[in-house]
């Protein structure tokens, strides 16, 4: 690379952004690929919860007045006093029936009560006993793709931001390098010399390149309060307290107050019962200021991208009567992002359209490793020419072992940990994360030990099948909820999680294959040539086979 | 990175990040605040839009400034802007007596 092409100056707008893309991309290329494995994932959040705690019932058949009787049972008997409760009942996706509830704002000098969450038995009325097998679950997971993990929450969400950034950047500038964007869909030249991986990662890109967009700029509007507050309150001429009092409205909070006057709450199973709903249409059933005069409920109904925005039916607290179906927010702007929102957290989607976001979601994985692994080929042939060993170049590859295949073999350690930590250990749900981060780091070290990266590959990609093939068998020698009887009940939650290790380990077995011809073929080529060539053959894809 | 500096001048590029970043980042912050200022209709709306938006240009200045050949010109640039959506905010800020 000449220098100015090195410090960022080129002729063209194509060169240049070819510069920002590859750089912009390298540097942060392996926190980019942990968020789309662990953003991925949470499109399976409450699927692996279920997965993580088998114990736990699901009661899909009972009715929604019973489910919501059985939560305005627990939070009359149990939460007084409170600002606001929700009940969520059980649905396609939300495999329990829960309680939410907020309380109200302390006086000052008074410290904040924490907000309760409870699940339910949506039969029995029993509190869930979630700590039978403390886990993290699926919720754990997702929340890594924009939180880190170990990190305090603000400084790592500030720093996903600034990632997320270069992420959108760097499909905008990928979009520019490629003139011909529908040549690539079709361009796959796996014989071709070197571009191969660029094929592999111009396909990946290309094809999810509507989702790449989506994700990664409506994951910016998520920060946008984040690191954007300065505009709102600047053209409030910088006073703060004006900003404050204005700008909830463009979210539609309203500033309600608790009425002195005590009154009984209307009955909410009833109320429910009169609605021709199922459970599946409803995001939750709120009820403010509950006991108060001016209480009222408010259902809010599923049916649009993103339900925070959607339309919500509002019944008088206290008689029972309706109020009125308002829509919540009355700002263009607001409704966009909070369709942008909606988009990028998928709630919405029913099952195709679930699997959908997740397979995008693994092109994006696939677009992260195989861009980082063409970096190195592609330097590995000018370097070769050299003939001499490049630190940063060996630093590369190592840490794309270490967290292309070590990062997967981590998140299925994660799940064995879930089956094979004692029950009764202290912290085991944070216990189950160190599992994790302890396996991604011997994943991580491992290949710094290994001279040949070609080796270290395969054996990277052996312990990932090693993990995923063996997982399943973990899970029928730990629990009842294995494939022998998930399949015949045809429960596909529990039996996709099982499913879906086995096709990962088969990848990877695969990807041995593969590696282990090529390895083979290149040792026959240096037999018939010069035999000094391989002295650091620094990635398993330095030569093509 | 470590690639990067072996060979080229180091600064330079740290230097251009800055600029982008930095700078840039103070440059939408004012230029937002004008442009709030400056939208007719609601108020509110027009925060909605702009902060909705403002990743977009600020992504689309990042890329500029890392094409822009001269290193000065992107420096003055940022400058020259950052002064005057300052200054535009201010007076717009006046006008409408919120200062």
């Amino acid at each position: 690379m000449s220098v100015t092409k090195a410090s960022g100056v080129s002729s063209t707008f194509r060169q240049s952004m070819t510069w920002v893309h590859t750089w912009f991309g390298l540097t942060f290329c392996w926190i980019m690929y942990f968020m789309f494995v662990t953003g991925t994932l949470g499109y399976f959040d409450t699927e692996i919860d279920q997965w993580m705690q088998p114990e736990l019932p699901v009661r899909h058949d009972v009715s929604l007045a019973d489910n919501i009787a059985i939560g305005e049972q627990y939070l009359r008997s149990n939460v007084q006093g409170a600002e606001s409760w929700y009940i969520t009942p059980v649905q396609d996706r939300h495999p329990y029936l829960s309680v939410f509830w907020t309380w109200p704002k302390p006086e000052p000098g008074e410290e904040r009560r924490k907000n309760g969450f409870v699940q339910l038995d949506a039969k029995t009325g029993e509190v869930l006993d979630t700590e039978l097998r403390a886990t993290g679950g699926g919720q754990t997971l997702y929340r890594m793709h924009y939180l880190l993990h170990y990190i305090d929450g603000e400084i790592a969400y500030k720093l996903i931001g600034i990632i997320t950034l270069l992420m959108f950047i760097g499909v905008m500038t990928g979009i520019v390098i490629h003139r011909a964007i529908f040549v690539d869909l079709f361009t796959f030249r796996p014989d071709k010399k070197g571009r191969a991986w660029l094929d592999l990662h111009n396909v990946a890109s290309v094809t999810s390149l509507p989702f790449q967009l989506m994700i990664s700029y409506s994951g910016l509007i998520f920060m946008v309060t984040t690191f954007f507050p300065l505009i709102a309150i600047g053209s409030f001429g910088f006073d703060a307290n004006s900003a404050r009092e204005e700008l909830p409205k463009l979210f539609g909070e309203s500033e309600e107050v608790r009425a002195e006057q005590s009154a009984p709450l209307t009955s909410l199973h009833q109320l429910v019962d009169t609605l021709s709903l199922t459970a599946n249409d409803i995001a939750s059933v709120g009820v403010h200021f509950p006991g108060a005069a001016n209480a009222h409920v408010d259902i809010s109904l599923h049916g649009s991208v993103n339900h925070r925005i959607g339309e919500q039916l509002t019944y008088d607290g206290v008689s029972g009567e309706f109020i009125g179906s308002e829509k919540r927010i009355n700002y263009q702007s607001i409704l966009f992002s909070g369709t942008m929102l909606g988009l990028h957290e998928g709630l919405f989607a029913g099952p195709f359209l679930r699997w959908l976001y997740f397979i995008a979601g693994v092109f994006g994985c696939v677009m992260m490793a195989t861009g980082a692994i063409y970096w190195v080929q592609k330097r590995q042939q000018r370097i070769k020419k050299a003939g001499y060993p490049n630190v940063g170049l060996t630093l590369v590859t190592n840490l794309n072992i270490g967290t292309i295949t070590g990062l997967l073999s981590a998140v299925g350690a994660y799940f064995w940990a879930n089956r094979l930590l004692p029950l009764g250990l202290d912290d085991r749900a944070n216990w189950e994360v160190h599992v994790m981060f302890l396996t991604w780091a011997v994943c991580l070290i491992h290949p710094f030990v290994r001279r040949h990266k070609r080796q270290a590959w395969i054996e990277q990609c052996g312990g990932v099948a090693l993990v995923y093939l063996l997982l399943p068998v973990v899970n029928a020698l730990t629990t009842n909820a294995h494939l022998g009887r998930s399949l015949p009940s045809g429960n596909w939650v529990l039996a996709g999680v099982d499913l879906l290790s086995l096709v990962t380990g088969g990848l990877a077995v695969a990807a041995i294959v593969v590696l282990r011809r090529r390895a083979n073929a290149s040792a026959q080529a240096r037999w018939s040539s010069t035999p000094s060539l391989d002295t650091h053959s620094t990635s398993a894809e330095s030569q093509s086979s | 990175m470590v690639y990067l500096h072996l060979t080229s001048p180091k600064w330079l590029v740290v230097s251009r990040c800055i600029a982008a970043f930095i700078m840039g980042f103070i440059f939408i912050n004012s230029l937002g605040v004008t442009v709030v200022l400056l939208l007719p209709g609601s108020h509110l709306e027009a925060i909605g839009w702009v902060s909705v938006f403002a990743f977009l240009g600020y992504s689309l200045l990042v890329m500029w400034c890392f094409h822009e050949r001269s290193l000065g010109k992107v420096w003055g640039m940022l400058t020259v802007g950052i002064l005057a959506s300052c200054a535009s905010s201010y007076g717009l800020l006046a006008m409408e007596k919120l200062i």
